[in-house]
């Protein structure tokens, strides 16, 4: 595999040895990823378009355990010949962790804005938050409720009708 | 459970694009910053604009009026209209029915029924047929001028409400009906100079049976109240409704 970055405005041929792109998160950790995938990510799309995908791509605010399980995904996700089903059953169990790192795919997911990412894990947390009371709500997620009596009494009030 | 972290504020505020209207209500409750996160405008303008399209006039008249509020008084004034009155407290049975029939000043006849000796409407009408007793009704001319009165009362003389009280003039002939109506007033809300759109209704069957010189009696009566609206019946339900603004 070349490693060497093709003619500039030259985009890769799909018919030629994979082109791989580096990234480096935020701890300082190198990860590649096939060109096909890194085009799930926007951002990763108009840094390649750039043509600057010869050095690694710092992404500042992603660590190395996140970047690893998104290049994970979008690989997964640029795989030809999946069906639906094995796809959406992968997709469950891969957002099937603790809440905290869910969070952190949302936020990397933004951040490199891929869509299916992004629209996967808030889902995941919206699901948490529906049918619940708002007492529920904060136990599940570790809220502390600083409203004051009469902002709480305010803002119950205001949204008595959802509670009907 | 854990002392996980609670989600970032840039985490509730991309799932709150995902969130119904009573979720995000609810979800306002949980504290200030996901009531801030929960409210914003762009998220409560487009169900505002899809259930009450007409409501964003609000939004021209004062734009400090937030979409969330506009879609709680959306909702609010949606029940209002689509609520069904209270089942009315009233029942046929707490009821008397008088009707008072004389003509100048000679009592022709009064008929007198309890509510549970009156046969409800089949239809679930409130309209009665009273029946009259012809051997005490006394005769009277064809086109005598006669008083009519229709009076509610509750059992045991508790409260009385005078339906109709008018004047007119016995049947053209004999046999056909004698029909009688005054508009009911207006109950609760509007001064008495606005129109109920209800009026008391009678019916009276005159007869020349058994009577000499081509004279009437009285043999029949049946009340009930009409709608001027739709000039039907009101149903069972409406009138004993309107009867407890004066009886109960």
């Amino acid at each position: 595999m070349s490693s060497s970055p093709p003619p500039s405005s030259a985009a890769a041929s799909p018919s030629c040895p994979k082109k791989m792109i580096a990234l480096r998160s935020s701890d300082g950790e190198t990860f590649e990823i096939e060109e096909a995938a890194a085009l799930q990510s926007k951002t990763l799309e108009n840094m390649i378009d750039e043509d600057c995908a010869g050095t690694p791509i710092p992404l500042p605010n992603v660590t190395g355990k996140i970047l690893a399980k998104v290049v994970e995904f979008c690989s997964k996700h640029a795989e030809p010949g999946v069906d639906d089903e094995s796809l959406r059953a992968w997709d469950a169990e891969f957002v099937n962790v603790e809440q905290a790192t869910v969070f952190d795919y949302i936020l990397a997911a933004n951040f490199l804005e891929i869509p299916t990412l992004l629209n996967l894990t808030c889902n995941v947390v919206a699901d948490m938050i529906r049918g619940k009371t708002p007492d529920e709500i904060r136990k599940f997620f570790n809220i502390k409720s600083i409203f004051s009596p009469e902002e709480e009494e305010e803002v119950r009030r205001e949204n008595h009708w959802a509670f009907e | 459970m854990s002392a996980a972290p609670p989600p970032p504020w840039e985490v509730v505020l991309l799932v709150s694009h995902l969130l119904d209207p009573r979720t995000l209500a609810v979800a306002s409750c949980v504290c200030k910053s996901w009531r801030a996160s929960m409210s914003s405008d762009n998220l409560w303008k487009p169900a505002c604009a899809s259930l009450f399209p007409s409501l964003s006039a609000l939004q021209s008249t004062d734009p400090a009026l937030p979409y969330h509020r506009i879609y709680a008084l959306g909702l609010a004034a949606s029940r209002c209209r689509a609520r069904s009155p209270a089942k009315p407290r009233l029942s046929l049975d707490d009821l008397v029915f008088v009707v008072d029939v004389r003509s100048e000043d000679l009592p022709i006849t009064t008929v007198s029924k309890p509510g549970d000796e009156i046969a409800p409407d089949p239809n679930g009408l409130f309209r009665f047929e009273l029946g009259a007793d012809e051997e005490c009704s006394l005769a009277m001319e064809i086109m005598d001028p006669v008083r009519i009165t229709w009076i509610v009362a509750l059992r045991g003389w508790k409260a009385v409400f005078t339906m109709m009280e008018c004047d007119g003039r016995a049947s053209f002939i004999p046999g056909a009906e004698g029909w009688f109506s005054q508009e009911l007033p207006l109950a609760g809300c509007c001064s008495s100079a606005a129109a109920s759109g209800l009026v008391a209704d009678m019916k009276l069957g005159f007869c020349s049976r058994g009577v000499a010189g081509g004279k009437i009696r009285v043999e029949s009566a049946s009340v009930g109240i009409l709608s001027m609206g739709s000039w039907r019946y009101a149903s069972m339900e409406d009138g004993l409704r309107y009867l407890q603004n004066f009886l109960a």
